[in-house]
């Protein structure tokens, strides 16, 4: 036992709380260490003269004006002089606790709504449509600031043919999805 | 203390409860030593330790409704009375940091209160709970609070716990710490 542990155990001695064993080991402590002896006999004294101390007495006029007071108070209380205003309780709980608790609870779902993983959106079919395909939409690059109408018109003339050689967009769905199994 | 009396304190108060008013006289002065010299030993001023316990008692008879009979009384009301007693003292504590700072260094030094007994003039036994007194006045709030109520008016250690609402262990250890550090302060004085 060291001294630290002695000072832990000190009361519990004192007090006669200490297990067997326990005070055995205290006491064997205090046979090798005389000064742990003198702490003991000074804090048992200590307790004793706090038992002892004279209890301190109120007024005589105490409870006359103790009563005073109260009459005071009842007269209050009927008339309704200084009552506290009674709010109505929701779920147990005064407006001001209710009005805190629901604002933490808004904050505890806003703050949780943040750490949730992004809903992936799901992967959309886009059914090609027949003249995407067949018409390489001409780049901007490539038309003159002019705008070679004979050029466009040509072009939207081949788009036309090459569509009528392509098959309809439902049967081009089916293939697609026959394809990716989607 | 119910062989004592003719009914518990929770008779009593569960009677004014009902209307009985003289059952609040009879806890009146059932407790009002009792909490005074708690509060007493708590803030060292007589008058203010009568005002503490006139407090008290008088929010027993407001508030006598708040009570509710799973805890003991005597925990309900020395819970109340050491509210009171420690805003008390943070108020006053307050009010002398203000005056102190108001002061010359003369005045400071001079204010401040000597625990050296006249000698001749106060027997031993005064002169021991002055010293005792003093040494309590040192100890934080929560060890003193716990001594007094240990040592002076001699509750349980469950009370006690009740009371400051910490565990049974913490309250143990707290009591044992804060004889250790009056034990040190009164040897300080001497």
């Amino acid at each position: 036992m060291d001294r630290y542990q002695f000072e832990d155990l000190i009361s519990d001695y004192i007090e006669g709380k200490l297990p067997v064993a326990k005070r055995q080991e205290f006491e064997k402590y205090l046979e090798s260490n005389p000064r742990a002896q003198s702490q003991v006999t000074e804090l048992r004294q200590l307790i004793s003269s706090m038992h002892s101390l004279p209890v301190k007495k109120t007024s005589a006029d105490f409870t006359t004006r103790l009563m005073q007071r109260a009459a005071v108070a009842r007269i209050e209380n009927h008339t309704g002089v200084n009552q506290e205003k009674r709010w109505p309780l929701i779920g147990g709980f005064t407006p001001a606790y209710a009005g805190m608790l629901a604002t933490l609870l808004v904050a505890v779902v806003v703050v949780s709504l943040q750490f949730l993983p992004e809903k992936q959106a799901p992967a959309q079919f886009q059914p090609v449509i027949a003249e995407e395909i067949a018409t390489p939409q001409p780049e901007a690059s490539s038309l003159n600031q002019e705008g070679d109408l004979a050029q466009i018109e040509a072009a939207e003339q081949d788009s036309a043919e090459t569509a009528k050689e392509l098959p309809d967009h439902d049967g081009l769905y089916q293939e697609h999805i026959t394809l990716t199994g989607d | 203390m119910a062989n004592q009396y003719q009914f518990t304190d929770e008779e009593l108060i569960a009677r004014f409860q009902k209307g009985d008013e003289q059952a609040y006289v009879e806890l009146v002065n059932r407790y009002r030593d009792r909490l005074m010299n708690f509060a007493y030993r708590f803030v060292n001023d007589d008058e203010q330790a009568e005002d503490i316990v006139q407090d008290t008692l008088l929010k027993l008879y407001t508030h006598r409704h708040y009570y509710r009979n799973i805890a003991k009384f005597s925990t309900w009301i020395y819970t109340i009375a050491g509210n009171l007693a420690k805003t008390e003292l943070r108020k006053r504590k307050r009010h002398k940091v203000t005056n102190l700072s108001q002061m010359g260094r003369e005045e400071r030094e001079y204010e401040l209160p000597s625990v050296e007994a006249e000698s001749g003039q106060i027997v031993h036994e005064q002169y021991a709970e002055k010293q005792i007194q003093q040494a309590i006045q040192t100890l934080p709030l929560h060890f003193r609070t716990v001594i007094i109520l240990r040592d002076i008016q001699e509750l349980s250690y469950e009370e006690i716990s009740n009371i400051v609402d910490v565990p049974l262990g913490t309250v143990k250890s707290r009591i044992n710490r804060a004889r250790l550090q009056l034990q040190k302060a009164l040897k300080d004085f001497r």
